[in-house]
């Protein structure tokens, strides 16, 4: 099981208690949608994904960039249980929605970027190590029911 | 041969007028040495490594970050080439330092991750993509001499 200390507990609360859902779901969805736009295969009914300033501001990509980001809150309000956290939606990515795991962590990191431009200097190389390891918990998570 | 835009071109350019290496490199490495500390190994010689405080204060590392910043020169000076400018480096790495190369990639994250921190809002997702496709460039033709 995953093992977090007091220092870490405390460095992603501190993140998390920053992050504004609102602001930074439709972000990092529209980051991973325009730095790799490969993954726009997987949004062919949002509509206009023609440019990076159609994705920025369509509602469809804001909206689910909301809905992805609020699940990662599951994980940070329970560190000690995130394999569990996730099955569920691990099982819908894998079957119903067939998305390459690989994803996930593109994902991560356009977050991660996110978060950095959020917080500027506070996003300590400490910090991100924290944050990284989260990130990684998580998508491992989301992977688990793959096989 | 890798097609560049203008306004991927101007990107790149933006990035690097705004660059000051003796910041972003020892930041960039510092964060490599913290996030992924397995990278430690080739940096025995540097002495204290032994925690984040002591990388952060070390001069050697410091030193070496603006060193492997400007590395990217190269690229940014023959963008329509980059592959040719890399051979010798790629050789070192691979023939005399035995640096394994999943490592460029990242520190190429952590130089993003950096520039994030230190552009903040500017560092816009059109900016981000071409960047990241500019480092991947990078990383390939350091990652060619190694077979």
């Amino acid at each position: 099981m995953v093992e977090w200390s007091d220092a870490e507990r405390s460095a992603i609360s501190g993140v998390w208690g920053k992050v504004n859902i609102d602001e930074i779901g439709p972000q990092t969805l529209g980051r991973l949608l325009i730095v790799y736009p490969w993954t726009q295969r997987y949004f062919g009914s949002f509509g206009d994904l023609s440019s990076a300033a159609a994705i920025l501001g369509n509602p469809k990509v804001a909206a689910h960039g909301k809905v992805v980001l609020g699940a990662l809150g599951k994980a940070v309000k329970d560190l000690d249980n995130i394999k569990a956290t996730y099955s569920s939606l691990s099982q819908l990515h894998c079957e119903k929605l067939n998305v390459d795991p690989d994803n996930f962590r593109l994902l991560a990191d356009c977050l991660t970027i996110v978060v950095a431009i959020k917080l500027g200097a506070a996003f300590s190389p400490q910090v991100q190590g924290t944050w990284q390891k989260l990130l990684a918990v998580v998508v491992a998570a989301l992977s688990s029911r793959y096989f | 041969m890798v097609e560049w835009t203008e306004e991927e071109r101007a990107f790149i350019q933006e990035i690097f007028s705004k660059l000051k290496y003796e910041v972003v490199g020892p930041k960039s490495l510092c964060r490599a040495l913290i996030v992924y500390p397995w990278t430690q190994r080739y940096f025995a010689h540097f002495g204290n490594l032994y925690n984040e405080d002591a990388i952060m204060g070390n001069p050697e590392v410091a030193r070496h970050g603006v060193v492997v910043l400007h590395g990217l020169d190269a690229a940014l000076k023959n963008m329509d080439n980059i592959k040719s400018n890399y051979a010798e480096l790629s050789e070192l790495h691979s023939e005399k330092l035995h640096v394994d190369p999943d490592n460029f990639k990242l520190m190429a994250d952590c130089i993003t991750v950096v520039i994030a921190t230190q552009m903040r809002s500017s560092f816009t997702p059109a900016m981000q993509a071409a960047w990241y496709k500019f480092l991947s460039v990078v990383v390939s033709a350091l990652s060619r001499q190694y077979h």
